[in-house]
């Protein structure tokens, strides 16, 4: 699956969880705003639901952004058995990126968003369509009690002097089931911009900072992972370009009588008896050094063969090319590579066979010698 | 400062194996046939924020007549190291021993020497001339013997060599551990002083380097088992007929992208561990053949199993709100009733709604698919494969060139080696992903199983 269509269902939850949050907010909202028979709200459930909730929750999630994040709230919707296969793997196929948590994350602010917008949407409605009556009641809470708790959590909004709680506004709506009420009606609703500052100061706001930041987390990880894929798929250098096709020279498996053997391998004895035995002895042998060349032996290069005799595991020098190019009399021309362990003479490798025999092809009358019987 | 070491010796004995594997690179060309290198090769060696330099240099062609040629030119041992200079710098020279002059430009620059022979075949005082060559270079120099073919001749190389450097390992390019490795550059950090920060700053690198690369392979590996056990293809379709003819499409779509998912996660390996002309050989993954399905999807893609619920929520959540509302005196009536009248509509009329069109199309249908695996024992074979690979890949030298025949190997035993606890993470872990489910902290889990 490319990446633009895993975008897009990516997308596609990320909607769909903004509508169930939005929608379930909404419907909350809604419960708790419509009140009692007489239209009456509980302040301080109402505080609960738009303060103190969004407040732990906000504090959750500052704990997960510390702690490396879990799945959180999203995560756990997620894993509702609701999802289409192809939407849920998706989602596991995040966990391949390490992405996964830093999704979830960004997910769960867009729900609990999503779900101020709806709880706000809903109070701004009611608040136009419908006459809320804000009310308290408490068994254990005084007046007084409650006012340093407002007044506290008023403190952001405190340039804003109309939505600032009051000793006297919260003793008018304190209210009492048992008959004792508050009866000044247009003091009831003066809560509305308290609620709502609050909604605005400890949901929408917060919330709206934490989806930035968690977007911004998410596209980050997603711009290191690029450019971590992009780095890991650097190009292989090219190697060194040899012929396909090299010219070998021909093998020959006789030398005629008789030949001069030049050692230029300073092999040891054994190896001379096995060559005069598949051979025949020869009339010289020469250890070689590589140059000059030994003198008294030009005159007898005229009329005879001469074979040389090479370590068939070292790779032909410029040294021997040189040699084997000074060497222009003789008749025919042999190069013979032997291979030899501790006692005795072994088989040429064919890796060997092969280098010796591109080396002979590059030389004017050498042919490349190989004893038919070798081992 | 920039340590720098040129790789110099007699043509075809493993200089360039040698820089393949100190560079752990296998783009470095190594040839069987001898000559190849003709120029020198300068390997920048980067190890995260260290680099040193390596140059692959051409086998000595003359060294008996350049030797020649220096003890001409320097009577006295103070001369030596001038008289390797001019000769670099002489045009006569560079026309005649383009060779010599190559290997050692670098030298004389600055570069210390790593003199490679074969172990495996004998000493030969033919050698001497290129050794005594390198001494009157003045640089700071090992010896590396490597057995290319066996250890035969080995005891006899260290005493040759030991006359002409002060330091000499056996190093077996194709086979030579990471230890071993880090100390050919450890004993330069003693040889040449000022290189000394330097390479413990290298040596540093390499181990943080391994570590990365042991992380990325966790990582890389958790992509492959998520993506592999939840891969599916899958085609909508108007009726079951048409969903049942998609099958063999399907089936082969889904072998061949299985197949190419788990190669391309092994390339990436590869990859990780510098290997970029690695073959292996894999045999066919072990894949079930009944996981062909054709499924009545209803709307938006939901079955009907999902649908229910799905209709179950937002009914009692509408319920809830109504119960809400009259501020619990319900008794929670409302999201119960809301919840079961929905979810039984959903589950018993989803067959209607199916059968609505809108604009002339049906909102529902059929879905053929293939996918995904159900085998219990799928992703411990897959599990099983990459970690065969990536062990050989980690002890591998950058000089090999065989390809590696990849199969399970010793999985069992690397997890008979977990705790009880491990082994009980990685149990439920393939079993969550066998679901489709995510895996908590699946790198975790299988970080143990790599090994050192």
């Amino acid at each position: 699956m490319n990446i633009t269509n895993s975008h897009r269902i990516l997308s596609q939850i990320s909607f769909s969880l903004g509508f169930v949050g939005f929608i379930v907010g909404f419907l909350v909202g809604y419960g708790i705003l419509v009140g009692d028979a007489q239209g009456r709200v509980n302040l301080l459930f109402l505080l609960m639901l738009f303060a103190f909730l969004p407040v732990v929750g906000l504090i959750l999630s500052l704990a997960f952004i510390v702690l490396g994040g879990r799945k959180g709230l999203a995560g756990w919707i997620l894993e509702l058995p609701l999802l289409p296969q192809r939407l849920s793997a998706e989602i596991v196929k995040l966990e391949i990126s390490g992405n996964r948590k830093t999704w979830l994350f960004y997910q769960t602010q867009l729900l609990t968003l999503s779900f101020a917008a709806g709880g706000l949407l809903v109070y701004l409605l009611l608040l136009i369509g419908s006459d809320i009556s804000f009310v308290w009641r408490s068994t254990l809470l005084e007046a007084p009690d409650l006012l340093p708790a407002l007044n506290v959590l008023a403190l952001p909004w405190s340039f804003w002097s109309d939505a600032q709680p009051s000793l006297d506004l919260l003793l008018q709506t304190q209210d009492f089931r048992s008959g004792a009420q508050a009866t000044d009606a247009p003091l009831l609703g003066l809560w509305w911009k308290y609620i709502l500052a609050a909604q605005c100061t400890y949901n929408l706001l917060p919330r709206t900072v934490m989806l930035f930041i968690s977007r911004h987390r998410y596209l980050q990880a997603l711009r290191v992972k690029q450019r971590a894929t992009e780095l890991g798929t650097e190009p292989a250098k090219p190697g060194h370009s040899l012929d396909p096709d090299p010219v070998l020279a021909p093998v020959v498996y006789s030398v005629t009588s008789p030949y001069i053997l030049l050692d230029w391998a300073n092999s040891p004895d054994f190896c001379h008896q096995h060559l005069a035995k598949v051979l025949g002895s020869p009339s010289h042998i020469l250890p070689i050094e590589p140059l000059p060349l030994p003198a008294g032996i030009e005159e007898s290069f005229q009329s005879a063969t001469t074979l040389v005799l090479v370590k068939s595991w070292e790779p032909p020098l410029g040294e021997l090319r040189d040699y084997l190019t000074s060497l222009t009399d003789p008749s025919q021309k042999f190069i013979l590579p032997l291979d030899w362990g501790e006692t005795g003479v072994k088989p040429i490798k064919d890796i060997h066979l092969q280098e010796w025999r591109r080396f002979c092809s590059t030389l004017d009358g050498w042919q490349l010698l190989q004893l038919e019987d070798s081992p | 400062m920039t340590p720098i070491f040129a790789v110099v010796g007699h043509p075809n004995k493993g200089k360039s194996s040698i820089v393949a594997t100190l560079a752990r690179d296998d783009s470095v060309a190594i040839s069987a046939e001898s000559g190849t290198t003709r120029e020198n090769q300068h390997l920048d060696v980067r190890v995260g924020d260290s680099h040193y330099m390596l140059v692959d240099t051409p086998g000595f062609q003359r060294p008996t007549r350049v030797l020649n040629w220096l003890q001409e030119h320097a009577t006295t041992a103070e001369k030596r190291q001038q008289a390797v200079q001019q000769f670099v710098s002489n045009k006569d020279c560079k026309q005649q021993f383009p060779d010599e002059v190559e290997l050692l430009t670098p030298i004389i620059d600055g570069a210390a020497i790593l003199y490679v022979v074969d172990g495996s075949r004998p000493y030969g005082p033919e050698y001497e001339a290129e050794m005594e060559i390198l001494r009157w270079t003045g640089q700071a120099s090992m010896a590396l013997i490597n057995p290319i073919e066996n250890q035969d001749h080995i005891q006899s190389w260290q005493q040759a060599l030991g006359q002409y450097f002060k330091v000499v390992r056996v190093f077996n390019a194709m086979q030579v551990d990471i230890d071993k490795q880090h100390s050919v550059l450890e004993a330069f950090s003693i040889i040449k002083q000022e290189w000394h920060t330097a390479i413990t700053k290298l040596i540093d690198a390499y181990q943080k380097v391994r570590t990365e690369q042991r992380n990325e392979s966790v990582q890389l590996l958790v992509e492959l088992l998520t993506t592999l056990c939840t891969y599916q293809v899958s085609q909508k379709v108007l009726d079951k007929n048409q969903a049942q003819a998609l099958q063999t499409a399907l089936e082969s779509q889904f072998f061949t992208d299985m197949k190419m998912i788990e190669s391309s996660a092994h390339d990436s390996l590869k990859k990780i561990y510098r290997y970029h002309n690695l073959k292996s050989e894999l045999y066919d993954l072990p894949l079930d053949k009944d996981l062909f399905n054709t499924e009545k999807w209803i709307v938006w893609g939901l079955n009907r199993k999902q649908l229910t619920v799905a209709a179950s929520m937002a009914g009692a959540a509408a319920g809830a709100a109504i119960d809400l509302g009259l501020a619990g005196s319900s008794l929670m009536l409302g999201a119960v009733g809301g919840g079961v009248i929905a979810g039984g509509s959903a589950w018993f009329g989803a067959n209607r709604i199916a059968e609505f069109k809108v604009k002339g199309l049906p909102v529902g249908g059929f879905e053929a698919r293939q996918g995904p695996i159900k085998n219990r024992n799928f992703p411990y074979v897959v599990l099983g494969r990459y970690l065969f690979l990536e062990n050989a890949l980690r002890n591998r030298t950058h000089a090999r060139r065989d390809s590696i025949q990849i199969s399970e190997g010793d999985l069992k035993d690397r997890i008979a080696q977990l705790s009880s606890s491990q082994q009980g993470e990685l149990h439920r872990s393939f079993e969550r992903l066998r679901h489709q489910k995510s895996a908590e902290d699946l790198s975790a889990v299988l970080e143990p199983l790599l090994g050192q």
